[in-house]
């Protein structure tokens, strides 16, 4: 009959969820021992329900409804009484109540239709409390036996593990007690014990994510489950494998929302990051970046190898706990930690070589001079002259227009190979961790030594972390970390525009005791720039910084669920540069020299009260209560040489020059932070998650009326997959859609700008110099934060068993009262004040998709990401519509309402003049000449002015694109990094020296094409490349934007681990082996004429006269292979 | 816990600027003005160096070069000046914030109880005249301009212009307050205004105004009053050693290195001067026209221009190279962006010119002569170049000759293009610049300029129009 009932009536799911067979695998226990006592002899009316963790009210209700039956009872005797689950189709009433009261401590009779619920007899409920032995095996799908698998009583200390075979034997106390079985990558399963039940084996299913992840978020840590936000989270898995200086290009492309760029690719530079998009102009949009919860740290302060992971808080409401500093997102960073167990050793190791991505297609010897001599004869005719005097040697033609024979029978020399190297690269870690139950540490120390694909420049690292946790008692442990390091970095003399540009038959090799020079051989109308070698060893630009991140806290767990955090941290950093710069045998070349000393003191103390707690099984109630404190103090001192005082090029230091008072400075400054913060989390039945916060700042950068700031944020989710509906979806393991709102903040203005500063300047009455002073700013007594408003819609989905994920955002946040220096009128005085005004918009979408493709022998794992981005500017004070930012002769920039903020701004080409009759009939500006481009007269008013210059593109990508593949195959693991940026352009000014500006180095691709005359006229869209010309026609055009998306392998990491190689006695317990490889393959727009597609030279947004996406030769790509070794002790 | 708390509190989040004055503490006693003062003399002395771009770049002494990488100089140098020109909106910024300081000294000057005798009066003085030179260059460049006479901290956009009248108005009665507590020029260092400096000034300013009679007493009072004279050897007015001498009236000093100007680097050749300046960029050049305006055996045709370039990278045996530049300004720098060469601002030969044309308007065409003889010879060294009365016989002959001799005299010294403005010849003189002259074909390529009479004002720059409301900033005419 049992066997009839089972089959028959209840509803086996496909594929049971977790909940599901616990109900169903109680239910068959209850009902056998329901049979047995012969209870069925009641009622049997039949009902259907469907129930998950219902209150016993529920469930009278629901039976209320379909039986027509009354309950009674006194409400205080459900105190007591345990939520049920119930899938039951056509059931007689009795077996159902039976099954509903079996484990209660209450019971029930009926009398007339009517239920009474009454308390259980005290024998009764004595014997529901017998002790109840349950043994079995613990199997994997396959079968096999798994051992270590934790089996716990719930809300008890009850444990116990699984042996090798996977057997295990534990005592519950009672029926009704539900067991708990988890595996670290296996889903965990509960079952409910009976007391009939004596054998219990249960299969184990891999879990492919682990949705219990835990994520660090502001002053906490997360089950990936209960976030409500957007935070993004990246594992140090092989990352400190990758060849790169810096975290930042470990990170770059993998995370999805955050743009990491390399504007400049040379040692130890710190690429920019952009947490969705730009927020501010004036401000500053670098995320906070928090290092084991010290705020306000930077990565440059930290290497990889040491980091364990990186959280992204993206959205408004998770970054909101930050408030004034939380605006352009937050960037967690959490070091590695000992583990209970012997002391483990690490050393991991790589060596090798980064070879520069170079142009190919210089022109030398006499392909050089012809192109030069047709170069000069057009820029002689376009000045009166007549070109067809000789190019060289007549008195009748002008110097300023006659090429030297010399230069195509000199030794050629490409100097951009001249002045990039093969450059080493090693990176060295070694580390140590360990620890008891009461204390456990990491430590680790670090050399990293980068040199530069430009010669002398380099970049070296040495760093040691300390983390040790001790646990002193149930309620009190501690905690310190520390974490010295010291980099140096040496800057080449100029960029890559400056060295490459030089002509080829200036020899590298030194003439009378320095390097040759331009002017050794042409008079005039070339750069006048030193030899590239003057600047290359002439310049000896050094930075170094010890920086030490150090913290101390204790925690107190004062009680289930309730503990109280505090903590003292510190910042401190001594950086020094030392500048000096001599023309190593050029007398034209000026010596000057700086030297510089800074230190900052940053302080934080931080007191945090966190409760968590889950009552019921049902309700998860959280929340941290918080007091932050942070002062940071710097100094800084800097000295300067007169120009040409040094006395000689052996001693560099200023004691062998004269100092320059103007040019001398000491400056000290300080702020202060003050925080207080609330949050607060509810989850009902980890299903409905609601999460609120809120944050007050004062702040010493803000005017004595406005210094205290507030901050809210709320956000909602709800894991559809939870709900009973979903059951019928099986293969839908995770759904949960997101919501939230929040308020954040951006302080990034400089220690005292609602004052008016008093400034020195230099007068020299009696031709003496003196400091005299004159108000520098206008005083604001109530400049505020900026303020961003955030929205963001999340969407998370797990499928098969979470073996496919997906994390879907979209975002909507705009700033407003923007840190804005908006110009005023001269009248005033000024040209500019800082005030709170205008806007900017960033709204868009993030998705990460991670996947294990192959789950075998051989693994094959996938992530992607991507991001889209829009930016635009809502609103510039006052009822400005636009602003343009004039670039000197070059392009403009455009801040326009409704548009991406600095959008390159100026004429769009649509031809080439041919001749001066088309000149005559289309509309051009004066002086315009043939080979000069026709540009659109966009308001079609005949004449070319201002009004008809067009948005031409602007720096900030579209859309960014990353995507790892993980292989492994027994001991081999492949993994194949690739990203993609599309969608920005840069205004790749640089191409202009390689076309005949300055008499230089010419490239093929940006000199073909262009027009030389009516029957000449190369592609009809490229304007004649001259000099003369260049600025206000070819300069202020589209002509020199370009495409900057690129597609890259940006790293691909090759090992093999030995197997059993701690068999073999050597004291060695893993053993890898692996070859890293950056930027494998680059692929670029055929338009783009640049080293590196993002490179850029002349700084991103930092304030209105910004010139983002300008660049004048950032340095070229590298091509990195190392050579590695991971090897455990 | 609370009082503790606010002291915290106050600790953090009011900290006291350790390395920055500021308003609430920087003018509070005499010694502070006295610092205060002198800033506005140096925002002047920033400015200089870059007032030859609007002052003589337009005028026929100087052509844009065109490799000029100074964005705005080309259009000012050929008269196509618009209104986003952005050389225009800098002068008005440096020039508003001169006045500010000026402005500031005097909203400041009442808080210091420590002045001694006559101090005050003296840095009321000095901010005075410093605010009307500011405005005479305002007035000249663009006309009525806002009269902005105190420090006003809010309302700017609804600020409108005022007549020219009323800013000559302004000039005026600002140099008749710095005359009469200016100290003189025996107790006055180089590089602040003395009495004889503010009557120089305002005698300048009466010429522009054609107050002739008033130009005439207060220039015979500066004559009279004042030793000055004009140097013997006019090449010694602008070398270091002798820069500050019998003929200077008010400079603005620069002291290499550490408070040097760059006005040798723009105005030196391409690949520099052997043994003068390592590198220099030639902005604007000397036109071949006022090459040819000097008559042989000027001695100031040597001072002012040089032909023949010999670069910085000489070596015996090179020839030097045809590349004419303007060589007023340029002296042997260690440093080529910090010449410490003072640069004079009012200087006597200038104002023996203004008395000859003072005098000449008055009826005195003798003593108009007089004066102009006496440039002359001591630019010939002797009396064979003097004019006689024949020469000058009409105005237009004698303003002939007085401008020849002001442009010759005074060349890059900022006065060409307003002494061509204010005759009135601008219009007939620019009609066409020479640009590029080969010396071997004797031939000058010839740009045509095309002087409207409105061009006598630049225009108002676009943003500041833009800045202020609509409507309160007009724009000069034919803009």
């Amino acid at each position: 009959m049992y066997k009839n009932f089972t089959s028959k009536r209840c509803r086996v799911p496909a594929c049971p969820s977790i909940i599901v067979l616990t109900m169903k695998l109680s239910l068959v226990f209850i009902l056998m021992a329901t049979l047995q006592a012969g209870a069925i002899s009641v009622l049997g009316q039949e009902i259907s329900i469907h129930l998950k963790d219902a209150s016993l009210k529920e469930v009278f209700k629901k039976l209320k409804r379909q039986t027509g039956y009354d309950f009674l009872y006194v409400s205080e005797d459900l105190k007591g009484t345990s939520s049920v689950s119930l899938d039951v189709e056509s059931q007689p009433l009795g077996l159902v109540l039976d099954y509903v009261f079996r484990e209660q401590p209450v019971t029930y009779e009926i009398e007339n239709k009517t239920v009474l619920i009454k308390e259980r007899a005290v024998d009764e409920r004595r014997l529901l409390q017998k002790p109840i032995p349950v043994s079995g095996r613990i199997t994997d799908s396959l079968g096999m036996g798994l051992s270590g698998v934790s089996v716990r009583v719930k809300n008890s200390r009850i444990s116990t593990l699984s042996n090798e075979a996977g057997d295990y034997h534990i005592t519950v106390p009672s029926s009704g007690s539900t067991l708990i079985f988890t595996n670290v990558g296996y889903a965990a399963k509960e079952y409910r014990i009976s007391e009939n039940t004596m054998t219990l084996n249960v299969m184990m299913n891999i879990q492919f994510t682990d949705i219990d992840e835990i994520v660090v978020v502001g002053y906490g840590t997360k089950n990936r489950t209960a976030i409500t936000n957007a935070v993004s989270r990246l594992e140090n898995e092989k990352l400190d494998q990758m060849p790169a200086g810096r975290v930042e290009t470990a990170l770059a492309g993998r995370i999805s929302g955050v743009n990491i760029s390399n504007a400049r690719n040379t040692p130890g530079t710190a690429p920019e990051i952009r947490i969705r998009g730009l927020g501010s102009i004036s401000a500053g949009n670098d995320p906070l970046v928090v290092i084991d919860g010290f705020p306000g740290g930077s990565l440059g302060q930290l290497n990889m190898n040491d980091v364990e992971s990186v959280e992204v808080l993206k959205d408004a409401s998770s970054t909101a706990i930050y408030g004034s500093r939380g605006a352009s997102g937050v960037i967690i960073v959490t070091t590695k930690r000992g583990a209970t167990g012997a002391a483990k050793l690490n050393l991991n190791s790589y060596y090798g070589f980064a070879d520069p991505i170079v142009h190919n297609d210089w022109l030398t010897g006499q392909e050089w001079y012809d192109y030069l001599t047709r170069y000069q004869n057009r820029e002689f005719a376009w000045n009166g002259g007549d070109p067809t005097l000789p190019i060289w040697g007549d008195p009748e033609r002008p110097r300023t227009y006659q090429v030297d024979p010399l230069a195509m029978t000199l030794p050629q020399t490409v100097w951009q190979d001249e002045v990039l190297q093969v450059a080493p690269i090693q990176n060295h870690n070694l580390s140590v961790s360990g620890g008891t139950e009461r204390s456990k540490y990491y430590v680790s120390g670090t050399f990293a030594d980068e040199k530069g694909a430009v010669k002398t420049s380099a970049y070296r690292q040495y760093a040691v972390r300390a983390n040790v946790d001790v646990k002193i008692n149930d309620v009190v442990s501690m905690g310190v970390e520390v974490s010295p390091s010291y980099n140096r970095r040496r800057t080449a003399g100029s960029t890559m525009g400056t060295f490459s540009k030089y002509p080829p038959f200036v020899s590298p090799e030194k003439l009378n005791g320095k390097y040759p020079i331009t002017y050794d051989y042409i008079s005039t109308g070339h750069s006048g720039n030193p030899n590239p070698y003057t600047y290359i060893y002439g310049t000896e630009d050094y930075s170094s910084s010890f920086t030490n991140i150090g913290r101390a806290f204790v925690d107190l767990q004062l009680m289930e669920g309730l503990s109280f955090k505090t903590s003292l941290g510190t910042n401190i950093a001594y950086s020094s540069a030392d500048y000096w710069r001599g023309g190593v045998g050029d007398p034209q070349v000026r010596t000057s020299g700086n030297a510089s000393e800074s230190h900052s003191f940053n302080i934080v103390n931080e007191n945090v009260l966190s409760y968590n707690r889950t009552f019921n099984d049902d309700h998860t109630v959280g929340g941290i209560l918080g007091a932050s404190y942070q002062n940071a103090t710097s100094r800084s001192t800097r000295l300067t040489a007169v120009v040409n005082s040094f006395n000689n090029d052996i001693i560099k230091t200023l004691n062998n020059a004269q100092i320059n008072p103007g040019g001398t400075t000491q400056t000290a400054s300080e702020w202060g932070l003050v925080s207080y913060f609330v949050r607060a989390n509810y989850a009902y039945k980890n299903k409905y998650l609601v999460e609120g916060s809120f944050r007050r700042d004062g702040s010493s950068r803000f005017g004595p009326d406005s210094k205290w700031g507030d901050f809210p944020s709320a956000s909602i989710a709800w894991r559809v997959a939870e709900e009973g509906f979903m059951d019928a979806i099986p293969n839908i393991s995770e759904l949960k859609l997101r919501a939230s709102v929040g308020v954040t903040g951006n302080f990034n203005i400089g220690n005292f700008p609602y004052l008016g500063a008093v400034s020195t300047i230099i007068y020299s009455p009696g031709n003496e110099t003196v400091n005299a002073i004159a108000q520098s700013t206008i005083e604001n007594p109530t400049l505020s934060w900026e303020k961003t408003k955030g929205y963001n819609l999340g969407l998370d989905l797990g499928l098969f068993n979470n073996r496919l994920n997906f994390i879907f955002d979209y975002y909507d946040n705009e700033t407003t009262d923007m840190l804005y220096n908006v110009n005023i009128p001269a009248l005033s005085g000024f040209g500019n004040r800082i005030i709170n005004g205008g806007g900017v918009k960033n709204k868009g979408i993030d998705l990460e998709i991670s996947s294990k493709n192959m789950v075998g022998e051989f693994k094959w794992n996938s992530s992607f990401n991507f991001s889209h981005n829009i930016n635009e500017v809502t609103d510039l004070v006052g009822g400005v519509t636009e602003r343009t930012n004039s670039y000197g002769t070059y392009i403009d920039f455009l801040l326009r309402k409704g548009e991406p903020m600095f959008s390159f701004y100026g004429y769009k080409i649509k031809g080439i003049f041919d001749n001066e009759d088309e000149i005559a009939s289309f509309p051009h500006l004066a002086g315009t000449k043939p080979g000069n481009p026709i540009l659109q007269d966009t308001n079609d008013d005949g004449k070319i002015t201002p009004e008809d210059r067009v948005i031409l593109g602007n720096f900030q990508p579209d859309f960014l694109l990353g995507m790892t593949h993980d292989f492994s195959y027994k001991g081999f693991d492949l993994s194949i990094f690739m990203n993609a940026s599309l969608g920005a352009e840069i205004y790749n000014i640089e191409s202009q020296y390689y076309q005949g500006r300055t008499l230089g180095a010419m490239r093929r691709s940006v000199v073909e094409n262009q027009w030389w005359s009516e029957e000449e006229p190369g592609d009809g869209m490229t304007p004649a490349a001259a000099g003369s010309q260049m600025f206000g026609f070819n300069s202020a055009t589209d002509y020199y934007v370009e495409n900057a998306s690129y597609f890259t392998i940006r790293n691909v990491n090759l090992g093999y681990t030995f197997a059993d190689i701690a068999e073999k006695n050597w004291g060695v317990k893993s053993l890898r082996l692996y070859t890293s490889i950056n930027n494998l393959l680059v692929v670029k727009s055929k338009g783009n004429h640049s080293y590196n597609p993002e490179g850029t030279t002349q700084g991103e947004v930092s304030g209105i006269n910004s010139v983002p996406g300008v660049n004048y030769g950032s340095e070229p790509l590298t091509r990195t292979v190392v050579f590695g070794v991971n090897i455990g002790f | 816990m609370a009082l503790s708390l606010g002291a915290c509190h106050d600790q953090l989040l009011n900290p006291v600027p350790e390395s920055v004055l500021t308003t609430a503490n920087a003018f509070n006693k005499a010694s502070d003005l006295n610092l205060a003062v002198l800033g506005i003399y140096s925002a002047y002395q920033s400015r200089l160096p870059t007032d030859y771009e609007l002052m003589e770049a337009p005028s026929d002494n100087a052509y844009g070069a065109y490799f000029a990488v100074s964005p705005g100089m080309a259009e000012i140098a050929l008269l196509t000046v618009a209104p986003e020109n952005p050389k225009l909106n800098t002068f008005w910024k440096d020039s508003y914030n001169g006045i500010f300081r000026a402005n500031n000294v005097l909203a400041n000057i009442d808080n210091p109880a420590d002045y001694r005798e006559s101090e005050k009066e003296q840095y009321i003085a000095e901010a005075k005249f410093m605010r009307a030179l500011y405005y005479f260059d305002m007035v000249r460049i663009f006309g009525g301009v806002p009269a902005i006479t105190t420090v006003i901290t809010e309302g700017w956009e609804d600020i409108p212009r005022a007549s020219e009248q009323e800013i000559y108005d302004l000039i005026a009665a600002d140099l008749n307050e710095a005359i009469a507590n200016l100290p003189g020029p025996d107790r006055t260092v180089t590089g602040r205004a003395s009495k004889a400096a503010a009557i120089a000034l305002l005698a300048k300013v009466d010429i522009y105004r054609e107050d002739w009679s008033g130009a005439k007493t207060l220039l015979e009072q500066l004559f009279r009053d004042y030793n000055y004279s004009l140097v013997a050897d006019y090449g010694s007015l602008f070398e270091e050693e002798t820069e500050n001498n019998s003929e200077v009236i008010f400079a603005l000093p620069y002291v290499a290195g550490t408070n040097g100007n760059v006005l040798a680097r723009n105005l030196g050749p391409h690949g520099g001067i052997y043994q003068v300046i390592a590198s220099s960029n030639r902005t604007i050049r000397p036109t071949w026209d006022l090459h040819q305006a000097f008559e042989d055996g000027d001695s100031r045709f040597e001072a002012t221009i040089e032909e023949y370039q010999i670069p910085y990278s000489w070596k015996p045996g090179d020839e030097p190279l045809w590349y004419p530049y303007i060589n007023k300004w340029i002296i042997p720098l260690e440093d080529y962006s910090s010449s410490g060469l003072d640069i004079p601002v009012l200087r006597l030969a200038d104002m023996i010119l203004l008395y000859a044309e003072a005098s000449y308007h008055t009826g005195d065409q003798a003593g108009a002569l007089v004066q102009i003889n006496k440039v002359r010879e001591r630019a010939f060294g002797n009396t064979s170049h003097n004019y006689t009365l024949a020469d000058i016989a009409t105005e237009e002959t004698f303003l002939d000759k007085l401008l020849l001799e002001r442009r010759l005299e005074l060349a890059v010294e900022n006065n060409r293009w307003f002494d061509l403005v204010r005759t009135g010849r601008f219009t007939s003189v620019l009609t066409t610049i020479d640009g590029e002259y080969n010396p071997s074909t004797k031939k000058a390529v010839q740009i045509p300029i095309n002087a409207k009479s409105y061009m006598k004002y630049f225009p108002i720059p676009w943003e500041q129009i833009n800045l202020a409301n609509p409507g309160v900033l007009t724009q000069n005419e034919g803009y």
